[in-house]
């Protein structure tokens, strides 16, 4: 009688063993497809990003070559797959601004800054130029050269450190800087520069990697295209990307005499 | 005895007699000291002053001397006369000696006694060579009585050496020494030339301002005596400029960002814009003219610039970029804008003819001058105008852009 007592309960036992063994694996496997079913989600979207990015910046291309804007059937981009042609496009714009911030500029690199409409060059500019400078390193030093309208040339440096031997001290003056477009600027110009029938302005920037910043009280003319792209993906996601690109840039490896 | 002897002198000798002894006693003396003394003790008390030195430098073949602080001949050999003279003990030694020259013949003379008192002369020529310009000449002459003399002044003579001149630009100068000696009377290449000589490196026209001058070397040598660099004069020594852009990096960016075509003969350039030469065979072309379109050619090899009547002036505004550039050695004009990673103002060889070039020039390392205007040397042998026309007009091509990426959304 014992025995029998001692099986049946035993049998009970193995029966909870399962049920409880039958439940962890039914939470594993649960926890397990839902993980696959976000992972799969987020991977998809990573996509649909990735997708979107690609397609906007495939259109910054095609413009930047066609100089041509609109959506991205008429640019020629018909064939993306994956791609709400009908809500994706490209616009060119002329943004004019009194401020003009440069990329960071390599030592022996300069910056062609428009002083007129280009490429015609029948509208200069006329108002007064402050400039601002930043190394990230040493002292900067700039020299300016002016192409004025009847293609004489103007030039100055800006040196506050006095690296140039300037034997007869002639140098623009500077003083310190202030905040310009989002940037801390060491030095700018103590007097600003007066600018009337003039073409380009050629920034060189010697001895340090210098950003430089134009300003005045009136609008330059353009400098360049602001090229937006937006591409939504057929899952709706959307991606924006903006390029400004600069007018023509001539190299100072092509433009300071050398031998 | 002794007492007859006083008796013989005190009858005989009077005091007159006794003093006219001494006389003798002391010539004599003299005498002994003149021939058995060394010269220069024999001889002072009479001969106190020093020969009398001079040195008269001519420039042969009809040319002249340059009025300057340094005396500069035009051409191409110079004799220097040494003279020397003592009248009163006579010349001993004299020399002629010139700095950085060996083989000036005679450069010294020595004489016995009797010791010459009339003119004597030395002379040397001195023959132009393409390395050394300038020359110190010293000279001086010893006379029997020991007085050393030289010229009252040092005396230095210069050929005039070939140099080059700059307009309206900025300029480095790669490697070193820089050298470039602007005479002391420089005249304009030309008409061209415009504003005032002076003795700057680069000059200007009205209305222009030169630029910065940065050289790799440590020091330079324009000539001394008022040259400078340019009116304002800014330069910087030491300086190593970066290269940010070489003929591969170029034609890179060209294939990546800009339209071009390749074409195989320069008479295929139809219309403005870059072309890109390649003509498979060989790594050399030759342009004699090219066609009425602003463009710039690219070549990846050696372009020779010969031109047409040594003259090479497209209508229009163009650029070369190519690995090396020749200007051919007769050429004496070319416009245009030049970017080579080596330039060569001459070639094959040096030349004696001079080389204007409108536009600009752009070697990538050091080149030398292989120019010398032997037909006028205070003319310079090299002479660039940077013309910021050709620039403008070719902005669409020779040009980069900058692109500044931001991602919105």
């Amino acid at each position: 009688m014992k025995k029998i007592n001692k099986k049946n309960h035993q049998s009970g036992q193995v029966l909870l063993l399962v049920v409880m063994l039958l439940a962890t694996v039914l939470t594993i496997s649960l926890t397990a497809t839902l993980r696959s079913t976000s992972e799969t989600q987020i991977t998809k979207l990573e996509e649909e990003n990735q997708k979107a990015l690609a397609a906007a910046e495939a259109a910054i291309e095609k413009v930047l070559q066609s100089k041509q804007g609109g959506n991205f059937s008429t640019i020629g981009l018909s064939d993306l797959s994956g791609i709400d042609l009908s809500q994706s496009s490209v616009t060119i714009s002329n943004q004019q601004g009194n401020t003009f911030i440069t990329p960071l500029l390599k030592k022996d690199e300069q910056y062609t800054f428009y002083l007129n409409n280009y490429p015609d060059f029948n509208s200069p500019w006329t108002g007064n130029l402050n400039i601002y400078l930043k190394t990230e390193t040493n002292c900067p030093a700039l020299e300016l050269t002016q192409i004025r309208n009847n293609n004489s040339l103007v030039r100055n440096i800006i040196d506050p450190c006095n690296q140039i031997t300037n034997p007869n001290n002639l140098k623009l003056l500077t003083t310190t800087g202030d905040s310009l477009g989002g940037f801390n600027f060491a030095y700018k110009l103590s007097s600003n520069l007066s600018i009337s029938d003039s073409k380009l302005l050629i920034v060189r920037v010697l001895f340090s990697p210098t950003r430089i910043g134009f300003t005045s009280s009136s609008n330059f003319p353009l400098q360049g295209s602001t090229i937006t792209s937006t591409a939504k993906s057929t899952a709706g996601v959307v991606k924006k990307v903006q390029l400004f690109q600069s007018y023509p840039q001539i190299p100072a490896d092509f433009f300071v005499t050398s031998f | 005895m002794k007492d007859l002897l006083k008796k013989f002198i005190k009858k005989n000798l009077g005091k007159q007699s006794f003093f006219f002894i001494l006389v003798i006693l002391f010539l004599a003396l003299l005498f002994f000291v003149r021939k058995n003394l060394p010269v220069y003790a024999q001889t002072w008390q009479f001969d106190p002053i020093g020969p009398t030195v001079y040195i008269t430098p001519v420039c042969n073949n009809g040319g002249s001397f340059a009025p300057g602080t340094t005396s500069e001949c035009t051409t191409d050999s110079i004799t220097v006369n040494g003279y020397y003279q003592d009248p009163q003990s006579g010349l001993k030694n004299i020399s002629l000696s010139i700095s950085s020259l060996s083989g000036c013949n005679p450069k010294s003379s020595s004489f016995s006694s009797p010791y010459p008192t009339t003119l004597q002369t030395l002379s040397c020529i001195i023959s132009r060579n393409s390395s050394t310009y300038t020359y110190n000449i010293t000279a001086s002459a010893t006379d029997a009585a020991g007085n050393t003399n030289t010229p009252s002044s040092a005396t230095s003579v210069s050929f005039i050496a070939p140099w080059y001149q700059l307009k309206n630009a900025s300029f480095h100068k790669l490697g070193s020494p820089f050298i470039d000696l602007i005479p002391s009377s420089p005249k304009d290449y030309d008409s061209d030339t415009g504003a005032a000589v002076s003795r700057y490196l680069i000059i200007t026209d009205t209305n222009y301002e030169p630029g910065v001058v940065t050289y790799q070397a440590s020091s330079f040598n324009l000539g001394g005596g008022g040259s400078s660099f340019s009116l304002k004069n800014w330069s910087k020594d030491s300086y190593t400029k970066n290269s940010l852009l070489d003929f591969d990096a170029f034609l890179n960016y060209l294939k990546s960002r800009k339209s071009y075509q390749t074409i195989n003969d320069i008479n295929n350039i139809k219309a403005d814009g870059i072309y890109f030469y390649n003509n498979n065979s060989n790594n050399s072309l030759n342009l004699t003219t090219v066609p009425n379109y602003k463009f710039l050619l690219l070549f990846d090899g050696t372009v020779t610039i010969t031109g047409s009547g040594n003259k090479f002036n497209p209508s229009s505004s163009i650029a070369i970029i190519a690995q090396t550039i020749n200007f051919a050695k007769d050429l004496n004009e070319a416009s245009g804008i030049f970017y080579a990673n080596q330039i060569n103002f001459s070639s094959p060889g040096t030349s004696t003819t001079p080389l204007k070039i409108t536009g600009n020039v752009i070697s990538k390392n050091s080149a030398t001058l292989s120019r010398d205007r032997a037909n006028d040397r205070q003319k310079p042998s090299l002479f660039i105008v940077f013309d910021p026309q050709k620039y403008l007009d070719l902005l669409p091509y020779l040009s980069v852009a900058n692109y500044d990426w931001q991602q919105l959304k």
